[in-house]
């Protein structure tokens, strides 16, 4: 478990248009989570797109306003939900895609987010490398990274990559280091 | 009013606003824009084609409706499907505005309302059937001040006309008629999943300046929606697929991953 504050203090100091891999380890997936989301959307005040395909936008959602963290700037890019067959009706701030496999509609849907709110501060919190690995090919999950993170820079979008764990293809990880101004690796031993 | 047969043999020369270097027209949507490199030269005829449910009528509309803001009004010939539906469709999209039709900045037409005026309704075409149709078609593009049209669609039109020299000589009239008065044009035709042609007759394919495929991919049984220019003349344009969303406030395009085409 990593210490309460340590992703705030990572997070914090960055600039406006910084794209970060953030490495955690299993155990501290939701402070990960919640401090990441608290740190760009209510301390630094952006508004912000949770990338989902990791857990559906309602249970994170359920989590987040549990320990008190505000989601007014949060909009879900939700890509579980649809393909466990879950509910998808009733959610203002959620827009779903299929499938974790479909990442270009994942571009599509971030342009959307982009679009929409183009005349505010954004952050785009992608969750996480390691559950779209299940569903995607290594080459094809990396020319995503390296497509979306190239998109997001150009649009000046503060982008946190999530990694849970160290079980990512070693041609994704290559390309994280690649394409990310900065490395986070708060995973044992990584700190 | 001109005749045909001054379309078809006489015009030896472009009017003034289309000899000099073709303009292109932003369509106002911002993918597309980006993908033909900046717009669709002024006068051109492009085929939208692809099978039903592939986002062809949309984003003709989203054409239409962002030409009208920028205050170019448009034309939206339906064959296919009532103007009522039509709205009916277009009004969950945010870009949509009805005010720009009670303004008589766009104009849903019914083509069945016009053959019902011409009497032609329940009849085979003849020739001076289509030749009356063509200037119909003339007169509302001069009469309403028409840059932007679209027929949705050329089949269903051709469909009516039987023969191929028919076919032909109608598809040749219309583009003259929307080339020469300035108006650039959708032809929407409608083909079989599948198919590699990109029009029924061939002819809608030959006389267009631009070709722009709308079709759907499946990979591992995810069906996304896919758009691609093969060409558009007067333009240096993207050959690359695309895959294509609707979305509330319109067409957004993002680049097909190499690693996921077939």
């Amino acid at each position: 478990m990593i210490q309460e504050g340590l992703v705030t203090s990572k997070l914090e100091p960055l600039g406006e248009a910084s794209v970060v891999s953030l490495a955690i380890d299993t155990d501290a997936y939701f402070i990960g989570v919640k401090e990441a989301v608290n740190t760009l959307a209510n301390i630094k005040g952006m508004k912000g797109a949770y990338v989902t395909s990791t857990r559906p936008a309602r249970a994170i959602t359920n989590k987040l306003l549990l320990d008190g963290v505000s989601l007014d700037n949060i909009f879900f890019i939700d890509s579980i939900t649809y393909s466990v067959g879950g509910g998808t009706g009733g959610s203002d701030n959620v827009v779903f895609v299929e499938s974790p496999a479909m990442l270009e509609t994942l571009i599509l849907k971030m342009a959307w987010f982009n679009r929409r709110f183009k005349d505010s501060k954004r952050f785009i919190l992608l969750d996480s490398v390691n559950t779209l690995a299940v569903y995607n090919e290594a080459n094809m999950l990396s020319e995503f990274i390296h497509i979306l993170v190239n998109k997001l820079r150009i649009e000046e979008v503060f982008t946190v990559i999530l990694t849970v764990g160290d079980n990512i293809p070693d041609q994704v990880d290559s390309m994280l280091r690649l394409v990310c101004d900065e490395t986070i690796n708060l995973r044992k031993g990584g700190v | 009013m001109v005749t045909i047969t001054k379309f078809i043999y006489g015009v030896t020369s472009l009017p003034g606003h289309m000899v000099q270097t073709l303009k292109q027209i932003p369509t106002g949507i911002e993918g597309l824009d980006g993908a033909l490199n900046g717009g669709v030269p002024q006068g051109n005829v492009v085929l939208f084609t692809g099978s039903c449910g592939t986002g062809k009528t949309t984003v003709a509309m989203e054409y239409l409706i962002k030409g009208a803001k920028m205050g170019e009004n448009g034309v939206f010939i339906s064959v296919t499907e009532p103007t009522f539906k039509l709205l009916e469709n277009m009004r969950r999209y945010e870009f949509f505005d009805e005010v720009l039709i009670d303004d008589n900045k766009i104009f849903l037409i019914d083509l069945l309302h016009i053959y019902r005026k011409m009497g032609l309704l329940d009849r085979e075409r003849q020739i001076t059937d289509i030749d009356a149709l063509v200037l119909a078609f003339e007169d509302i593009v001069k009469a309403l001040d028409i840059k932007r049209a679209v027929v949705d669609s050329i089949t269903a039109v051709c469909n009516r006309l039987k023969e191929q020299s028919r076919i032909r000589d109608f598809i040749f009239n219309l583009v003259n008629i929307f080339t020469y008065n300035g108006a650039t044009s959708i032809f929407i035709s409608e083909i079989s999943a599948g198919t590699s042609d990109y029009s029924v007759y061939g002819v809608e394919e030959a006389v267009a300046d631009g070709i722009i495929v709308f079709d759907d991919l499946e990979r591992r049984g995810d069906m996304m929606r896919t758009m691609q220019i093969i060409k558009m003349r007067g333009t240096q344009h993207s050959r690359a697929k695309y895959v294509m969303d609707l979305q509330s406030d319109g067409m957004v395009l993002a680049p097909l991953l190499k690693g996921g085409s077939d």
